[in-house]
């Protein structure tokens, strides 16, 4: 049984916590990007659109620096924050205070889980007639484990032992072993964080539901459109996700999509196509 | 075949698949020889990667349609137990389908 000191403890981490980044690909591109000299606003998007955390701290720098906050879109964030303000935000030593002590393939694999569901969640709302909020959807596909991140960087211990729960026996849900180590779920832990963070409403509402949407009052479409995305990354083994089983889906999330069952072996052939594109430039 | 950073590319390199742009139209096709004409091009264009013919792509021998059935049946089983919580949505089965036949695909071609 999680006490209530545990929860003020998680409550306190996260609203003393400082923006953080994790070791992956994409991060050890925009340093060496940095280290050479050719970081520049264009080449710096490409890769920070990539990566969950660090489209957070841009998006959450941008909101900070604009009188009525949350920006919804990474593009208009690179455009307020300017060349500059990138450059020190993810200058070496940031890199060099962040991961002496971490190593980039123990977060490789989650990292293109977040990637592809992003990806993925593009691709299916590219597919409906909702196509024009395909770019909202890929940062809310990008970010929805954004939780996971906080509870791996500033709940060690616990994060081991939930691996262990779920390892031990697949059947326990991820959810149910982080409600009895922590007494709260990833998708809690991230909302508190990206409110924290000045994110969306929207993302905010992807976050919080996309394990369970029919929980969710606000924003059901684009919960449903991650939610199904992250069904798809775990079966195209797209990284590797904290949870092994695909969820099922609720009958009213199919009807609500409207997608052309015909085109189904089109969009698994596109997604490859785009996730292989996006990840070309790992070593 | 492989997807090579557009920064990587060099002329001569003959492209595996053809090269599309975000909304899907396709500004070169496959088994173009590539130039520095077509490698600008690319590069007004912003594309990122491009699908590139290596020459292990030549030696690939096509399995016969048994093999291949082996080959599917294999992977369906790697993918039942993942998906044991959803062989009841019509939806996610096809899917399943889609990504059996993908994964199938890419143990044969790479």
């Amino acid at each position: 049984m999680v006490n209530q000191n545990k929860m003020l403890e998680i409550t306190h981490i996260i609203e003393k916590c400082e923006p953080f980044l994790s070791l992956n690909s994409a991060f050890i591109e925009i340093n060496s990007l940095l280290k050479n000299s050719k970081f520049n606003k264009e080449n710096g998007f490409r890769y920070i659109a990539k990566d969950p955390l660090m489209t957070c701290i841009v998006l959450s720098k941008a909101a900070n620096s604009v009188d009525n906050g949350r920006i919804l879109t990474l593009k208009k964030a690179v455009e307020i924050l300017g060349e500059d303000s990138l450059k020190n935000i993810f200058s070496q030593q940031i890199m060099q205070e962040t991961f002496l002590d971490s190593r980039k393939d123990e977060n490789e694999d989650f990292w293109l889980h977040n990637l592809g569901v992003g990806i993925i969640s593009k691709i299916i709302c590219e597919n409906t007639i909702y196509s024009s909020k395909a770019d909202e959807l890929y940062f809310a596909g990008l970010l929805h484990d954004l939780g996971s991140y906080v509870i791996k960087k500033y709940f060690k211990n616990d994060y081991q032992i939930i691996q262990e729960i779920v390892g031990k026996d697949p059947n326990k849900r991820l959810l149910l072993a982080e409600k009895k180590v922590l007494g709260v779920t990833h998708q809690e832990i991230g909302t508190f964080y990206a409110t924290k963070m000045n994110l969306p409403k929207s993302i905010i509402n992807v976050i919080r539901h996309h394990h369970y949407v029919d929980s969710s009052m606000d924003d059901k479409q684009n919960i449903a459109i991650v939610m199904v995305a992250n069904n798809l990354a775990k079966g195209m083994k797209f990284g590797k996700s904290d949870n092994f089983y695909l969820e099922p889906i609720p009958d009213w999330v199919w009807r609500y999509l409207q997608l052309d069952q015909t085109m189904y072996y089109q969009i698994i052939s596109d997604i490859q196509d785009k996730f292989d594109i996006a990840t070309a430039f790992i070593k | 075949m492989k997807y090579i950073v557009l920064e990587k590319v060099k002329e001569g390199m003959i492209t595996a698949k053809d090269l599309l742009s975000d909304k899907g139209k396709i500004l070169l096709k496959k088994n173009v020889v590539l130039d520095e004409f077509y490698l600008n091009f690319a590069r007004k264009q912003g594309i990122e990667s491009i699908c590139i013919k290596e020459d292990s792509d030549e030696k690939i021998k096509e399995p016969s349609n048994m093999e291949k059935l082996i080959l599917k049946q294999e992977v369906k089983n790697e993918y039942k137990e993942m998906f044991r919580m959803t062989t009841s949505d019509q939806n996610m089965t096809i899917f399943l389908d889609a990504i059996i036949e993908n994964e199938v695909r890419k143990r044969i071609y790479g």
